[in-house]
């Protein structure tokens, strides 16, 4: 029988994987379960529940950034990622209201981790970017709160290739070894993970449009993973900052806030210690939603 | 050069802790020679009952200088 947009009942299980289309408003009908090609995935109607909940809360109506945080989440989970996650910030959609939630948990409060963006930031869909003089986000997380010694990691996703002295993230109490920021691209790099012991990337990183994730495992050594190639770094561990990380500079003792940062960042995520492994696997889910969204560098 | 909006003290405290979009908070800070000072960005997106900062006088941020962390 036809339905109102004309594309009828589907034949159950066929190859083609259209499915069996129910006479519903849309007819587009419960395809995913019956049918070979998961036609689900391919419309952009969510399947995850996670996904589902973050695409509630921030409005998201484009069917790509829907299928793209569909995708995302059930890789991390499949990677056995998800649950490593204190916070996840895709920045999709657009404003300041669809990048502000964590995809991990998509309420509207300090406690979720909703991000509070403060100061100059410019929102686009591919991401967010601060003017290095102003803007900074709080993201109600402390790493005393979230991390125990030799259990963390932290990313980001620059968008921008450029001269930045400024931190992606940051926060530190009034000991200098519960620094955790970093400067970095364009032959430099000094990284700060819980230390006041910075290590420098090797190979050089010759351009800051990357994503950097950085991780511990132990208090002895740092794992860094430069756009998925990973390496580990002796450097030893000092104290967690009792302090919220901001993103787009550095909270310092929750006194005063420095190393604004000014590049585009496309994704950030908060959580406990991952592998060598992964961190590649981190990163290849990171670039596969990005390549989605047409935003990959 | 980048530029920044000049604020009197009142007009700082006005804005601190204030929306000047959906989601996005102002952030009034000193400049070297202790000035309150917004950004362009917060200037430019502003779209609400504070749309007053759009008359503020331009001046040349000039940053604080910062503490090398040791």
């Amino acid at each position: 029988m036809a339905n109102s947009n004309g594309w009828g009942d589907g034949s159950a299980n066929n190859t083609i994987g259209w499915g069996q289309g129910a006479n519903n408003a849309i007819g587009w009908g419960k395809s995913h379960s019956l049918s070979y090609a998961g036609l689900t995935d391919i419309v952009g109607i969510t399947t995850d529940t996670n996904a589902q909940e973050f695409i509630t809360a921030t409005g998201i109506t484009d069917t790509t950034q829907q299928r793209a945080i569909d995708v995302l989440v059930k890789g991390l989970k499949t990677d056995l990622l998800w649950t490593k996650m204190f916070a996840i910030y895709p920045f999709v959609g657009g404003t300041a209201t669809t990048c502000k939630f964590n995809l991990k948990n998509p309420v509207d409060t300090d406690l979720g981790h909703r991000l509070n963006f403060v100061g100059g930031w410019t929102f686009s869909n591919n991401g967010v970017q601060g003017n290095g003089t102003t803007a900074y986000a709080n993201t109600f997380l402390a790493p005393s709160t979230h991390f125990t010694l030799g259990n963390s990691s932290i990313s980001h996703y620059s968008r921008t290739n450029s001269v930045d002295t400024g931190t992606p993230y940051g926060t530190k109490t009034g000991a200098a070894n519960s620094q955790l920021n970093l400067s970095f691209g364009l032959g430099m790099s000094n990284i700060f993970h819980n230390t006041n012991s910075a290590f420098t990337l090797s190979p050089v990183p010759l351009t800051s449009a990357t994503n950097l994730i950085h991780s511990r495992t132990n208090s002895t050594q740092t794992i860094a993973a430069l756009n998925g190639a990973a390496a580990t770094y002796t450097n030893s561990e000092g104290q967690l900052s009792n302090h919220p990380i901001f993103l787009g500079a550095r909270n310092s003792n929750n006194v005063s806030i420095d190393l604004y940062y000014s590049r585009q960042m496309a994704f950030a995520h908060i959580g406990t210690g991952l592998t060598s492994a992964e961190c590649i696997l981190l990163y290849n889910r990171i670039q596969t939603f990005q390549t989605t969204l047409g935003r990959q560098v | 050069m980048t530029q920044v909006g000049l604020l009197t003290e009142e007009q700082k405290n006005e804005l601190i802790g204030q929306q000047f979009m959906v989601d996005v908070y102002f952030n009034p800070i000193q400049d070297n020679n202790n000035n309150w000072i917004i950004s362009i960005e917060e200037i430019g997106q502003c779209n609400n009952q504070f749309a007053w900062v759009k008359e503020l006088e331009l001046i040349t941020y000039e940053p604080k200088k910062q503490v090398n962390e040791k």
